[in-house]
């Protein structure tokens, strides 16, 4: 397979690179390419230029900073799977890359930037991010700004993301307490995408705490772009945690929705997504609950 | 003289010869040759599924870089003969005719095309790249027909015929089996069932895209293939009929090659296109298609649709089957379809002793690419029905299904057993085989803890399916191309032992097997023993590697060849002992007058010898070098039984394989663990039949299948070949019974995990939610098919 | 269109070359056309097969679903590699001595993945090695299972 023809630029800065996106009419950026060459040798995608960030040190690194989390745009999967900071103040990104498939082949490469970027509603990442109320901050010629993720993404491939303009860095609020995470993930089975894909964010005072101080829940898959779970997330924050308080959470994870707007295609249905909904809720805030042992009420 | 065993002979797991190259990074397959000169073809292939058309290539002529290219007029205006229609391996089933002779495949569309991905024409570029960018300058103008993608579409009344000779798109129709005695028997049962489902289109799907070199020296007007086919020598009987070239001007290679599974049997368009083409610049020109390309045209397994049926009395005796088959050909009759449903008839009764069978077969054209062999051919659809039938009638009349199945096996004294198919099983020892099974399941517990899980809310299913296939194909005559198994040896002065295989090596470790065969017979160490193999240049003759014949007709001629020089050998020990040849034993590698085992002389003096010509008896020849036409009495039948257990989660129609029980019995195993590998990796397919593969072609006839990983919005994500994280773990148990008549027993099973998985695991899902009284499924049973069916609405 | 050929210097097996390629051309492209690397494998095309996956500075990538451009200057491995003078190494040696391969078009995209994992992983569950370390490829020929298990052997050698 052979794609178009197209012209080659390796920008050294993010200026360098809003720059040489300026001069070409039909420039896509290229980060770590597991999106976009797959595209580009079906040809589906023809761009006449890339513009290359791999280079620019700028846009690496995941460090603290006060108080948010900076994800540099480039950061591989790999790299986020295994930041030990992030495991400890956002622990829900981790867990939601270990379920990103491709292997550590697609790992090593992909980026953050790049799959928020495509937008694309079977990708994980929008979730967690949601859940964990990040920012995207996206460089253009008019400089810098910050857009949460929910308004970042418009719906399925698509966002507000000008052609001149790229995704330098994610920031995600660091949150005082014991924060936990989870993911649960139903997969289509060829393409590894999510059918349903659900990122708990919940926030303790400590490790053997039970009172939700907040709690964040998002699903991916199920909706063109991620959407937070407020009923479920309701019934949890401020609250005790107990079994019962769990299992009625996750069953009402679908009452806060739209089901009109819920996907229906050949990978599921949107009935089918729907029943799996309440399922992966549970494990998703089971596997942020960890250990801690939760007490029935009496 | 008694046959020999060293370490590494018959029934020894040796590790495989052909590894350490591949995991040094050295196997070469088609698309690995360098070429200094070569050209490169991209064909032009039509975009839709049914419509006449036009093409333009005045552009895509400019591009610079571009040598030539071809439309259907230019073919057919070319001094080089226009290829011949592909002809077929036989017809249909016994009193059915050759199918009209227009439904035979041809090399390209000349004004219509018949399914999306069709040959229109070819561009030849100096590179790739080159032909890849000028097939985008190329404008077809399309004139659309009404498609009828599927066979029910396709016998509508109303339906456009694909082919203005045959109106009602069927190619052919009969019966097979007594159709009386079978209506007769169901009226006399006690409990019938009735399945009315399909089994799937599947796609083979080797890791190794298709590609082929075709190379011309005009001097010598010898045309050398190199390509990626199972069956070099009948690839290259073929291209001679269709490109009327001489036979032996013609030499066919395959280098190795990344699975085959039935999809590299017949050749295709593209391969014969290659050669004309290089026939025709008089250059070396190369194909390479990319995996979509691949996808499109592949030919699909399976696409059989109808009704089964079966009877079963007030006793538990089964006593008919019954079907009555749609069969979806393609656009074109492919040259192993139509014969491929008399196989599965042969075998529609299975393992049990069933005195009545009736199959009524229709052969249908559709707007899509072809069907032809795929690993279980017709095997995997009848055995997946009658399987899933057995256990759905077991339960109608309150019987346990393991039950019913040791109630009705043929039994050990009944063979050689003749089926109300038609076929001649050889050998059989079903119910030891089948127990083995049910003590590794613990069976009878296993239901009881089924009822208790029960209410508890969870549900277990165990799954049983029986196989057999038709293994070792031959003997010669029943079809019409040869079947023969073709094995010669040489054995070189020093010893050492060259073996020329007529089979075709492609994953299935021939090399090692075949040298075991050898090493065996001969008493050498399988270092000496090299295997020769996938190539009309070194091997005299062959059949190819398909129906699982390798292990009984490749090995039983590589065998018969190994004894004819053993004697040959012996009367060269005699002579050399001065006893007479009836008194020498060979053991060993050793030659010995029984009466004086000291004066034992070596297989590799007695070559040397034989070798030189001096110093052997006045009437023989020199030379230790012998050819085998092996052709069997039989075809060999393998069986076993594979047995799953699920856990079904009725909430989200979710499901895990907790046990998967594979029991074997394919005669004398050459290498067990070959076996084992062709076991697991039929099941591997099994399992994607039964779960997660499906053949996908649009209302339009557009193929949506050819990516195995798709992000586009709405598409079903892709081709899905089963992953490591599908697979459950396998525990595989074999009993022994050999084949009667093949030199060592050997029976070949190459296609038993395909044949038996897809049942085995419907049965297991379907017995797990049985109390929710659910519908018959079909494959491929995704989880939100299982909710779907436990909660449907409207239920009864 | 035409475009300016880039140039680009890649260290592979441990010899270095410079090449001037379209900024197209594919880093499976490359190995395989211009340096005879055919131990690579082209599968699938769609960076789901890992057929054709190589180490890029130690870290394994599909090579079909890079263009060669992105990898001026690194230093790239395939199977060939990695046996010393004909020793295999114990990842090779259990593939063969677990039978894991068949025709043998997945092995060497494989072995590399494998070859990576375990240095992450010293001790991975059958689960894990199923789920992770042959997560990014598929084999058509095996069911897998003989492949686990020669994970699992090269993982208790290397231990
Ligand atoms: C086999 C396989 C399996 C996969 N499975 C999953 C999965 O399970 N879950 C999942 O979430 N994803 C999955 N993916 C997708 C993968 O995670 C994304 O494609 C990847 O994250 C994209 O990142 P990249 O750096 O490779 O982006 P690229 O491919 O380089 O770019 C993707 C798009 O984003 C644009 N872009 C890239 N970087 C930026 C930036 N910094 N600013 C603005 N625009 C940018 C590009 O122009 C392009 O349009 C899978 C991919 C493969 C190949
Ligand atoms: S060919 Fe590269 S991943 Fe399949
Ligand atoms: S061994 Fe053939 S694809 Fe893996």
């Amino acid at each position: 397979m052979h794609t178009e023809q197209f012209s080659y630029h390796r920008a050294e800065s993010v200026k360098h690179a809003v720059e040489l996106l300026e001069t070409s009419d039909d420039a896509r950026i290229l980060a770590g390419g597991q999106g976009l060459i797959p595209l580009m040798k079906k040809r589906e995608l023809t761009p006449d230029a890339l513009v290359d960030i791999t280079q620019i040190d700028e846009l690496r690194g995941i460090e603290r900073t006060d108080d948010t989390i900076r994800i540099g745009g480039l950061s591989t999967h790999r790299e986020i799977a295994d930041s030990a900071l992030l495991k400890e103040t956002a622990p829900v990104v981790p867990r939601t890359v270990a379920h990103i498939t491709g292997g550590q082949q697609v790992h090593n490469v992909a980026t953050i930037g790049g799959n928020i970027a495509r937008a694309h509603p079977g990708y994980d990442y929008e979730g967690a991010l949601l859940s964990t109320g990040s920012q995207i901050v996206v460089s253009g010629p008019a400089g810098k700004q910050r857009v949460p993720v929910s308004e970042f993404v418009r719906g399925p491939c698509s966002t507000t993301l000008a052609e001149t303009q790229l995704v330098t860095s994610i920031e995600i609020p660091v949150l005082s307490g014991d924060r936990r995470g989870g993911y649960a993930k139903k997969k289509e089975p060829a393409s590894g995408n999510a059918i349903v894909g659900v990122a708990t964010d919940l926030l303790f005072d400590d490790d053997q705490s039970t009172l939700v101080k907040s709690a964040r829940i998002a699903v991916n898959g199920l909706q063109g772009c991620a959407v937070r779970l407020d009923a479920t997330e309701n019934r949890l924050e401020g609250k005790q945690l107990t079994p019962d308080r769990l299992e009625a959470a996750a069953d009402d994870a679908s009452s806060s929705l739209d089901s009109s707007a819920v996907l229906d295609n050949k990978k599921a249905s949107a009935e089918y997504r729907l029943c799996l909904l309440e399922p992966q809720v549970q494990k998703s805030i089971r596997q942020a609950v960890g250990e801690r042992t939760l007490y029935s009420q009496t | 003289m008694t046959p020999n065993h060293s370490d590494s002979g018959i029934g020894s797991s040796v590790s495989r010869k052909e590894d350490r190259k591949v995991l040094l990074g050295g196997s070469k397959g088609v698309d690995d040759i360098p070429l200094s000169d070569a050209l490169h073809i991209q064909f032009i292939r039509s975009e839709k599924a049914h419509a006449t058309f036009t093409v333009d290539a005045t552009n895509a002529r400019d591009v610079s870089g571009v040598v030539a290219v071809y439309t259907p007029d230019d073919i057919k205006q070319s001094e080089t003969t226009t290829p011949n229609p592909f002809t077929l391996f036989s017809a249909p089933m016994e009193g059915v005719p050759y199918p009209d002779d227009s439904l035979r495949q041809r090399s390209f569309a000349e004004d219509k095309v018949h399914y999306h991905g069709e040959i229109i024409g070819m561009v030849v570029a100096e590179t790739q790249r080159i032909a890849r960018d000028a097939l985008d300058e190329i404008t077809i103008e399309y004139d659309i027909i009404e498609p009828v993608v599927t066979p029910q579409e396709a016998t509508a009344d109303d339906a456009a015929a694909i082919h203005e000779s045959v109106p009602d798109n069927v190619a052919f129709e009969g019966g097979q089996g007594d159709r009386d005695l079978t209506d007769e028997q169901f009226e006399n049962a006690a409990y019938t069932v009735e399945l009315e489902k399909d089994a799937q289109r599947v796609s083979p799907t080797p890791l190794e895209p298709r590609a082929a070199i075709g190379q011309y020296d005009e001097a010598t007007e010898h045309l050398d293939i190199i390509a990626t086919t199972q069956i070099p020598h009948a690839y290259r009987r073929l291209l001679a009929q269709m490109l009327e070239h001489p036979e032996n001007k013609i030499d066919v290679t395959v280098p190795d090659m990344g699975g085959g599974f039935g999809a590299r049997q017949h050749p295709y368009p593209a391969d014969v296109l290659v050669g004309w083409c290089a026939v025709d610049l008089e250059r070396t020109v190369k194909w390479r298609s990319t995996r979509t390309e691949n996808q499109l045209v592949e030919n699909d397994g399976r696409g059989y649709e109808g009704t089964w049926e079966i009877a079963l009395s007030e006793q538990g005796d089964i006593l008919a089957v019954r079907a009555d088959i749609r069969y979806d050909l393609g656009a074109w009759i492919a040259r192993g379809a139509a014969s491929l449903a008399e196989a599965g008839n042969l075998l529609m009764t299975g393992l049990y002793d069933i005195p009545a069978a009736y199959s009524h077969v229709t052969g249908i054209v559709t707007n899509t690419a072809r069907i032809d062999a795929y690993r279980g051919v017709s095997a995997t659809p009848m055995l997946m029905m009658l399987e899933r039938l057995v256990s759905k009638v077991a339960k109608k009349a309150g019987m346990d299904p393991a039950a019913v199945r040791k109630r009705n096996f043929v039994d050990p004294d009944q063979f050689p057993y003749q089926t109300a198919g038609g076929a001649k099983y050889d050998s059989g020892d079903y119910e030891r085989n089948f127990d083995i099974g049910l003590d590794e399941l613990d069976y009878s517990s296993l239901r009881e803890r089924q009822e208790q899980l029960r209410e508890e809310g969870r549900y277990i299913g165990i799954g049983i399916s029986c196989w057999t296939e038709v293994a070792g194909l031959g003997p010669c005559g029943h079809i019409d191309v040869a079947t023969w198994g073709y094995g010669g040896v040489q054995v070189h002065p020093t010893g050492e032992v060259t073996v020329y295989a007529g089979s075709s090596n492609h994953g299935q470790g021939h090399e090692t097997s075949l040298g075991q065969v050898a090493s065996h017979e001969l008493g050498v160490p399988l270092d000496s023993v090299t295997v020769v193999e996938n190539s009309t240049k070194e091997v005299t003759e062959g059949v190819g590697t398909y129906a699982s014949r390798t292990a009984a007709l490749t090995g039983g001629a590589v065998a018969k060849s190994c004894r004819k020089i053993v004697r040959k050998g012996g009367k060269v020990a005699a002579h050399e002992t001065g006893v007479t040849p009836d008194v020498i034993e060979f053991d060993d590698g050793t030659y010995y007058p029984i009466d004086s085992p000291e004066d034992a002389v070596t297989f590799s003096e007695v070559a040397r010898q034989v070798h030189m010509g001096a110093d052997i008896p006045e009437e023989m020849e020199p030379g230790l070098e012998e050819q085998t036409y092996y052709d069997p009495e039989n075809c060999t039948w393998p069986f076993g039984t594979h047995m799953v257990v699920v856990e079904v989660d009725p909430d989200t129609g979710e499901y895990d394989i907790d046990q998967y029980v594979a029991t074997e019995d394919c005669g004398v195993q050459i290498n067990p663990a070959i076996v084992e590998g062709q076991i697991v990796g039929g099941i591997a397919q099994g399992l994607g039949q039964a779960l997660y593969e499906e053949v996908e072609y649009a209302d339009d006839g557009t193929h949506l299948s050819a990516p195995l990983r798709d992000e586009t919005l709405g598409s079903s994500g892709g081709y899905t070949v089963p992953k490591a994280e599908h697979m459950p773990d396998i525990t595989i148990k074999s009993t022994t019974t050999p084949s009667p008549h093949t030199p060592h027993g050997a029976k070949g099973m190459g296609e038993s995990g395909t044949v038996a998985a897809p049942g085995a695991i419907v049965n297991a899902i379907e017995d797990a939610i049985e109390p929710f009284d659910i519908d018959p499924m079909t494959p491929p049973i995704t989880p939100e098919k299982v909710w779907m069916a436990i909660n449907r609405e409207g239920k009864e | 269109m035409t475009v300016e050929k880039e140039e680009v210097t890649v260290t592979v097996n441990g010899e270095s070359h410079v090449v001037s390629v379209e900024p197209r051309e594919l880093l499976s492209q490359t190995l395989r056309e211009r340096m005879g690397c055919t131990e690579i494998n082209i599968g699938c095309e769609s960076a789901i097969c890992g057929a054709c996956t190589v180490q890029s500075d130690g870290k394994s990538v599909k090579s079909c679903t890079r263009f060669t451009v992105q990898a001026d200057g690194a230093d790239i491995r395939t199977v060939s590699d990695l046996a010393d003078e004909g020793t295999l190494t114990d990842i090779q040696q259990a593939f063969t001595d677990e039978h894991a391969l068949q025709c043998g078009y997945c092995t060497p995209g494989i072995v590399m993945a494998v070859d990576e994992y375990l240095d992450h992983n010293t001790d991975p569950s059958r689960e894990e090695i199923r789920n992770e370390a042959l997560q990014g490829n598929l084999c058509r020929c095996t069911g897998y299972e003989n492949i686990v298990d020669a994970v699992e052997t090269a993982a208790e050698k290397l231990d």
